[in-house]
């Protein structure tokens, strides 16, 4: 890839998420929660969450507060993951 | 959150001599928040807890009318949190502790003092239900309560939901299954009167935050799934929580690495999605109890209105 090629895709922007927790809840459960009740998750409060970009995993690591904003702190990175989000980007 | 005793000494003398003065409520205090005294249920969860708090008691009513034969009116006075073991000290000594474990969510138990244990033991056995004196169960008291406890789980289960155990009947202890000592509970103050008796009696219930928060299993409403509510109530459903964090720059992910930081420009209130296949059903802020994560409804999906609601693939998102 040559040096210009490469500086305007790095401008390129994803959808990213950060996937909390995967639980498996009973119907009834779900479809009775309303406004102002709460839905306990199994997961640890200081647990490990993934970043997820265009669908694709690509980081594990923990959700920081960082002046009044959500933001993501990197334990391990994904490589394949990164490699499957720049072939998504060719396809 | 201080150590204020829900029992005033005028009550627990009065509990000592079987002669509460009758409509001697205690009010309910607010509940301030403080960071050095975490509260194991939010503020915002603080009435839904109470009432399930309120159906445990009105199986507890249940219950020992059925088991006394007899009136036995219970209500709840007062709903507040506060570490087990201090707990455990507003009640006259010696405390008769009748628990119920339930699993690795923490349990339930019964806080009484010997002079509304005694009178109860005797309306169990049939007897008058007289003053007692303060002392420890004998052996077969603690049998007769052990009975008792296996009936009060039943009726747990059947009837609030809750799948606890029965222990054995303590005396000024507090099992580590219901709670460690400093573990934070909701306490519900009781007042019980039967006929014979006359006047209040006040005992403690101590129950475990994660039965009054989890209701997962038991009791879907009834109309919200139809006639098929029975069979499909229990079908487990695989739920993905999300935050939707905006966009990233190839630039922001090649640089990636341990410890470092990726600021999203989402404010640290926003709500998580709860998603179902893809679909948005909820949506509700994160909150951390001390040792669990629980999200906050705040948004639920419509009947028919929202069936829009899809999370529709963003451009270079993978189906």
């Amino acid at each position: 890839m040559s040096e210009g090629k490469k500086d305007a895709f790095l401008d390129i922007e994803f959808p990213a998420e950060v996937w909390l927790a995967e639980e498996r809840v009973p119907l009834g459960r779900l479809v009775s929660l309303q406004p102002g009740e709460v839905l306990e998750l199994g997961k640890d409060p200081d647990g490990p969450v993934q970043l997820v970009v265009s669908g694709v995993p690509v980081a594990t690591g923990e959700l920081v507060i960082v002046d009044g904003h959500f933001g993501f702190r990197v334990k391990t990175t994904t490589t394949q993951g990164l490699a499957r989000a720049e072939e998504a980007r060719h396809s | 959150m201080g150590h204020e005793p829900l029992l005033r000494p005028e009550e627990v003398s009065g509990v000592l001599s079987s002669d509460d003065p009758p409509g001697a409520a205690v009010e309910a205090q607010p509940q301030p928040y403080s960071l050095r005294e975490p509260l194991a249920i939010p503020p915002a969860s603080q009435e839904r807890a109470q009432a399930k708090l309120e159906r445990i008691v009105e199986a507890l009513g249940s219950l020992l009318r059925s088991t006394a034969g007899r009136e036995v009116e219970v209500t709840l006075d007062a709903m507040q949190q506060m570490r087990a073991g201090a707990a455990l000290d507003t009640v006259a000594s010696p405390v008769w502790v009748l628990p119920l474990a339930a699993g690795s969510a923490g349990g339930l138990a019964l806080l009484l003092p010997a002079a509304l244990a005694l009178p109860l033991v005797d309306l169990w056995l049939g007897g008058p239900g007289g003053k007692a004196e303060p002392r420890p169960p004998t052996a077969v008291e603690s049998r007769v309560l052990e009975r008792w406890l296996a009936s009060w789980a039943e009726t747990l289960r059947r009837r609030v939901g809750i799948e606890a155990q029965a222990t054995s009947v303590l005396v000024g202890e507090i099992p580590r299954s219901v709670a460690a000592s400093d573990e934070p509970l909701a306490v519900g103050l009781l007042r019980l009167r039967w006929s014979e008796q006359g006047g209040d009696r006040s005992a403690l219930l101590l129950v475990a935050p994660a039965l009054l928060l989890d209701e997962a299993g038991p009791l879907p409403r009834p109309d919200a799934l139809g006639p098929l509510a029975e069979p499909l109530a229990g079908v487990p459903v695989a739920v993905r929580v999300v935050l939707r964090a905006g966009r990233v720059s190839v630039a922001d992910l090649l640089e990636l690495e341990p410890e470092k930081i990726l600021r999203f420009d989402v404010a640290e209130d926003a709500p998580f999605e709860v998603r179902v296949e893809g679909e948005v059903c909820l949506r509700g802020r994160l909150e951390r109890a001390p040792d669990k994560t629980v999200l906050s409804v705040v948004w639920r999906r419509g009947a028919a209105k929202n069936a829009g609601a899809r999370v529709k693939p963003e451009e270079g998102e993978r189906p």
